[in-house]
């Protein structure tokens, strides 16, 4: 275990052990490193959690510049001194660092809004495995001077090099929040009502379809609105209601601080899991927004085929579905099979995120995607030694 | 036959093969005779793009129809090592499309089909030479835009709009190219035809698209690009705000994006700019105002109509002599005209200009608007400011006569101060133009030499032989396949190695 202080000392530590053929597993936060196929080979750990200072905040550029070993949480809380915030939610998980969230690119409910990591990132200081120390991007928010590097990182596992600071665009914290909750017997109809909002001109930030909620079939639509105008919330989910018909029936409306308690709960408990016997997996299916309905019912096919449990959360308006699936190994293969099938039938993409160590080695957490063979070639340039993550990234990378 | 002029870096000259009669006769065979020029008087349409200061003959113009014509033809060069330029409709302000003489030079203006439109999934499929308006009046219609909207979008292709990650005065909220591509069919250096990306967002692997947007045609040639569409909003306010001076008018935009208000688009133009604007399209612009603000405000009703409220009160607070609303859509129309017009009417004010597209951070707006007058001041030129100001992109239009002796190296030079000026307040060299031939050589100026040589671990990745347009981006080409070490295994206790640091 390794824990440099500074970004050259990590660099030296990176070049001493890419020289040496030693394999090297930066981590942050430590909150994902069950992502991927587990690493081929590690010798040393390397943690960076002594890069932890904000290096700039320009609340008036709403630009943040930080090191990469920064707690999420401690970043936000920073920011939200000045009303703002950096407008990315992955599911919460303590400890879960700047650098973990660039590395694993995780989006949560409101990516609709805000786009992902890769839309809010700005620039990137690495260290490659050599030791070399090279920027990217730049510190505000229009750029386009170079190769963009901060794209190429995000989401790279930390297989191409380690990022030592980056810098972000920053929002404003909205001011008002109101969400509109309702369920229904199956999907379906909520996956319709999603089409007609994004068809609309409503402007919410999150559009989540949970289920089940109950010991049937049940799901549940919460759809939210925030605004620094406390009348664009209000009328927003008024049409709501009207633009739902039937199903506003029995709609309940959330505000005041049970507002942001609900969105937070849902955050938290998805990290938390839900079965402690058998074994599990929790998976990410990314596809077109209208393929969702369809997907979702593979998704219940397959889970009633092989007797799993199942809990599962989709950021319906952009297209992601969470779910943790649990019950015997083989039949969580199966499923994973059938279900990444589905998901690529539908031009989509199915990703295991996290997983039981009893099925270590016996899934592939990522496909195929169809342009593998270019990354590799880019992982040879950066990392002709495999010293980073060995084997844990797509295709083995 | 060429001659690139004025040239800011050393330029990398390899031999380039000639194209020979057989050459041509293989191209004429794969394209048939009408997808291939060689008349030096055609040529000559090729021989520069928007940045008319540098030219070089092609070698040879193919007009491929067909990601399978361009593989052809691409697969060609590389047998050959014949380096080859992808073109799209030449609007370039950076000389990404200015061929590399005697190269191939690929123009994809007959590549003009959208192939799909998925309006529920809020997608659409082009071909490259789509020009990028053309997007918009297709889903129109149906109530959808495409967000990404360039100045000179009305003949823009997608493709130079991938390669350039253009922008446009929408991207302060609605991002750029770059967050509205999702996926891309590309012909790589070495003919291989690649699918980077797809439909969905966050598919697993590297961000191919996303380093492909905004590579300046250096990594290959899109040849099929799915784009993300959205809705058109509820509501739209577009306002102009009259001010003494820029000052006044850079404090109104960090006034109403401090008071978390995010508009559509936020743009300023000084008073050379208004006078330039209104002698060429009469936009109606107050003629005696110092600085003109537009302000457009989008979304649902409600919150358009207290923010356009909020964003008056923040110009008549910061000085605002003047407040217009526009009240219909010819209104609004007029009052982006004089805006989208700028770089053309600056031609009414001086016979030749320099565009620059340096970026600052909002907050030194005023510092560095007064060290480019001041700067103009030294060289004695006037310089145009139009910016898009919620994002600090500053557009500097360097005003010179080129009869006067010396005055185009003067106005490089000041183009090049102000420059600099934008990175030393921690901006970059470039918003949306690109890099291309024209400012390679400020590169160094913001990225070390380790810099550009990690960026271009991606080159050599994709394009280890140079043949995609290869004198752009970078001033000094990284040697690719360089071998890496030895791998020497050494069974090092993980402690110990920890305690040398
Ligand atoms: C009056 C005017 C206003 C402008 N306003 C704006 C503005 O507001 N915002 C902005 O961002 N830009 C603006 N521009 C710049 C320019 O229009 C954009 O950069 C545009 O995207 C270029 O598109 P094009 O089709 O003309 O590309 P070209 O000039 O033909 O090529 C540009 C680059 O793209 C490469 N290329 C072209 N097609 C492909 C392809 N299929 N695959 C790979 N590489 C390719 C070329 O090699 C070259 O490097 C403006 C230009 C003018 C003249």
């Amino acid at each position: 275990m390794a824990d440099p202080s500074s970004g050259e000392t990590l660099a030296a530590l990176l070049a001493f052990a890419d020289g040496e053929g030693l394999k090297v597993l930066p981590r942050g936060g430590g909150t994902h490193q069950g992502m991927g196929f587990p690493p081929a080979g590690g010798d040393i750990a390397l943690s960076l959690a002594a890069l932890n200072t904000i290096i700039e905040h320009a609340p008036h550029d709403q630009t943040v510049t930080v090191q990469s070993g920064l707690p999420i949480a401690d970043l936000q809380a920073h920011l939200a001194q000045t009303g703002q915030w950096l407008a990315l939610d992955p599911p919460l998980r303590p400890g879960a660092t700047v650098g973990g969230l660039i590395a694993t690119a995780v989006a949560g409910p409101r990516r609709l809004r805000y786009g992902g990591v890769r839309d809010q990132i700005l620039g990137v200081q690495v260290a490659l495995a050599d030791g070399t120390i090279a920027r990217g991007g730049g510190k505000v928010v229009k750029n386009v001077a170079g190769y963009d590097l901060p794209k190429l990182f995000t989401g790279a596992l930390g297989t191409l090099g380690v990022v030592l600071s980056a810098s972000f665009r920053l929002y404003p914290l909205p001011a008002d929040s109101r969400t509109l909750v309702c369920d229904a017997m199956a999907p379906e109809p909520l996956c319709e009502a999603v089409q007609t909002i994004s068809a609309s001109t409503l402007t919410p930030t999150a559009i989540d379809i949970l289920g089940p909620v109950d010991s049937g079939q049940s799901c549940r639509l919460a759809v939210r609105f925030q605004s620094r105008v406390e009348r664009s919330v209000t009328e927003q989910t008024a049409t709501l209601r009207t633009l739902l018909g039937a199903l506003a029936n029995d709609a309940h409306e959330l505000h005041g601080p049970e507002e942001p308690d609900f969105w937070h709960d849902l955050d938290t408990q998805e990290a938390t899991g839900m079965s402690d016997e058998d074994d599990w997996l929790d998976l990410r299916a990314t596809l077109l927004p209208g393929e969702l309905a369809g997907w979702l019912a593979a998704l219940q096919t397959v889970v009633a085929a092989h007797a799993l449990a199942l809990k599962w959360r989709a950021h319906a308006g952009h297209g992601t579905v969470r779910a943790r699936l649990a019950g015997k190994a083989e039949s969580l293969l199966a499923a994973v099979g059938a279900l990444r099938q589905a998901a690529e039938d539908a031009r989509g993409a199915l990703v295991i995120e996290d997983y039981a160590p009893a099925l270590a080695g016996k899934l592939d957490p990522w496909g195929t995607p169809a342009a593998l063979d270019l990354m590799r070639r880019v992982k040879a340039q950066f990392d002709p030694r495999t010293t980073l993550n060995p084997g844990r990234y797509v295709g083995g990378i | 036959m060429t001659d690139t002029t004025a040239s800011p870096a050393v330029a990398h000259t390899p031999t380039i093969p000639a194209i020979t009669p057989r050459i041509v006769a293989e191209l004429r065979a794969m394209l048939g005779d009408d997808g291939v020029i060689t008349e030096m008087a055609e040529l000559r349409t090729y021989e520069s793009d928007g940045l008319a200061s540098y030219r070089a003959t092609p070698g040879v113009v193919v007009l491929p129809t067909s990601t399978e014509q361009v593989r052809d033809v691409v697969r060609l060069c590389a047998r050959e090592g014949i380096p080859f330029v992808p073109r799209g409709s030449g609007t370039g302000l950076s000389g990404g499309a200015l061929p590399t003489p005697g190269c191939v030079l690929i123009a994809l203006s007959r590549m003009r089909q959208i192939l799909a439109v998925d309006l529920p999934n809020q997608r659409v499929i082009v071909q490259p030479g789509v020009i990028n308006l053309h997007v918009t009046q297709r889903v129109a219609p149906a109530g959808y835009y495409s967000a990404p909207d360039p100045s000179s979008q009305q003949v823009c292709s997608i493709g130079g709009n991938i390669a350039e990650n253009s922008g446009g005065a929408h991207c302060l909220k609605y991002g750029f190219t770059v967050n509205h591509v999702l996926g891309m069919r590309v012909v790589l250096a070495n003919g291989e035809v690649a699918d980077l990306g797809g439909f969905a967002v966050d598919l697993p692997g590297y961000d191919l698209p996303g380093i492909f947007v905004g590579s300046e045609g250096t990594l290959g040639i899109a040849t099929e690009i799915i784009l993300r569409i959205v809705r058109k909003p509820e509501a739209v306010v577009t306002a102009l705000a009259a001010f003494p001076h820029t000052d006044a008018a850079g404090q109104a935009v960090s006034d109403i994006i401090a008071g978390g208000v995010l508009p559509a688009a936020i743009e300023i133009m000084d008073r050379l700019s208004i006078a330039a604007a209104e002698a060429a399209v009469h936009a109606g612009y107050p003629e005696s105002a110092g600085a003109v603000l537009l302000v457009e405000l989008d979304g649902v009703q409600p919150e358009v109509a207290e923010q356009s409220a909020q964003v008056e009160a923040f110009c008549r607070a910061a000085g605002a002599t003047e407040w217009r609303l526009a009240r219909t859509d010819e209104e609004r129309a007029l009052m982006w005209k004089g805006r989208k017009s700028a770089f053309a009417a600056a031609g009414r004010i001086s016979p030749n200009y320099i565009v620059q597209d340096g970026v600052i951070p909002r907050t030194a707006l005023s510092a560095v608007l007064r060290e480019i007058e001041a700067l103009g001041a030294r060289y004695g030129l006037r310089v145009a400011n139009v910016f898009h100001a919620g994002d600090g992109n500053l557009h500097p239009l360097v005003l010179y006569d080129e009869r006067d002796e010396g005055a185009f190296e003067r106005a490089e030079a000041l183009a090049g101060e102000i420059l600099r000026t934008c990175v030393a307040s921690g901006g970059s060299i470039t918003g949306e133009h690109g890099v291309g031939m024209d400012k390679r050589g400020y590169m160094p100026v913001m990225f070390s030499e380790a810099d550009m040589a990690t960026h271009q671990l991606l080159r050599c990745a994709l394009d280890p032989e140079r043949l995609a347009n290869p004198e752009k981006v970078y001033p000094t080409p990284r040697l690719c396949g360089e071998t890496p070490g030895v791998y020497r295994p050494h069974p090092l206790e993980t402690a110990g190695i920890a305690e040398r640091f």
